[in-house]
């Protein structure tokens, strides 16, 4: 049993990478929030495939969705993204008034300073776990 | 002259974002702040003239929001202390709410309360707002957001009102104005 996990950790692809990851993300943080809250992160595609991000999850939130906010004309709106595709070599910054990964139904308040981490799934570099911290401003 | 400055600073300086102001919103800059009664956080009256003497910055949005009111509210709150311990007494934030059917005053209290105890959460009946929003040109419009757990969202005009002591409406921001331009008239209101 020691074995087979210890086999599994060697061939997972974290263990074995040695490579840089092609998917790196960045300056995650989120604001002060108790219902609804939103994370804005930088996400770098360095790798030479094309990717998407196509779910979120996190254990702050009942659901965890990625996020638009749009310039309607008369004021701000947004909608629900299933998939995001990145390209390579491209940067996406998600950004107030722009993408975010939401946290539908938070389980806790955020406050400033607390910490928490989320996951974003890209339909080839899979999971990656991702640090954030609240911040008041 | 102030409230012209600012006006034209909001075309010139932030041109991708004036654009977001409904109309008629320029116009209520120099006129006094038109009026309303609701209730705060604590379920109490709130007359927005009986604060007369102390300025007050408006914001319009709905605690289900999860980008624009938590991100304005911070900066707001953040220009605020950055102007010392006076600044405060001096000015009273208070956040209105779009979206009475899901804000309770208790609710508003919990979302206010994050950013700074001394903001307010005012809201009211369907029959109490809507002059509110008449009034103050504030847009807003239920979005269905199918496939998403998230409920419905509010697309929403997503304005700065600052109200000087007097009770004239002296300045307005869109809420992606920088902040050293919502420091620089907050500022102005404390004098």
């Amino acid at each position: 049993m020691m074995l087979a996990i210890a086999l599994m950790l060697m061939l997972s692809p974290n263990a074995v990478d040695a490579h840089p990851a092609p998917i790196q993300i960045h300056d995650a943080y989120s604001r002060p929030a108790n219902d609804m809250g939103a994370v804005f992160l930088t996400i770098v595609n360095g790798g030479a495939s094309d990717d998407a991000v196509d779910a979120a999850r996190s254990d702050v939130a009942g659901a965890t969705e990625v996020h638009e906010s749009y310039d309607t004309g008369s004021g701000s709106g947004m909608r629900h993204i299933p998939r995001l595709p990145i390209s390579a070599g491209q940067t996406l910054s998600f950004r107030s008034g722009g993408y975010h990964v939401m946290l539908i139904g938070l389980k806790r308040d955020l406050r400033a300073g607390d910490r928490f981490t989320i996951g974003l799934h890209f339909e080839h570099a899979g999971w990656i776990d991702v640090p954030v911290v609240v911040k008041g401003f | 002259m102030l409230a012209a400055i600012s006006a034209v600073a909001l075309f010139t300086t932030a041109l991708p974002t004036s654009a977001a102001m409904p109309a008629g919103v320029h116009d209520l800059l120099g006129k006094p702040a038109p009026d309303f009664h609701l209730v705060d956080q604590s379920g109490k009256d709130f007359v927005l003239s009986g604060l007369r003497g102390r300025a007050v910055v408006l914001f319009f949005g709905y605690t289900h929001c999860p980008d624009i009111c938590p991100t304005t509210l911070a900066t707001i709150a953040s220009a605020l202390r950055q102007l010392g311990t006076e600044a405060p007494k001096k000015i009273q934030v208070a956040f209105v709410t779009d979206d009475p059917a899901r804000d309770s005053p208790h609710t508003l209290g919990r979302f206010t309360s994050l950013f700074d105890p001394s903001f307010l959460g005012l809201s009211g009946s369907a029959a109490q707002m809507a002059p509110v929003y008449k009034a103050y040109h504030v847009w807003f419009q239920r979005l269905p957001n199918p496939g998403s757990a998230a409920g419905y969202l509010l697309a929403h005009s997503s304005i700065i009102y600052m109200i000087d002591r007097d009770g004239t409406l002296r300045f307005i921001h869109d809420w992606r104005d920088p902040m050293p331009a919502i420091q620089a008239d907050l500022k102005e209101l404390m004098t």
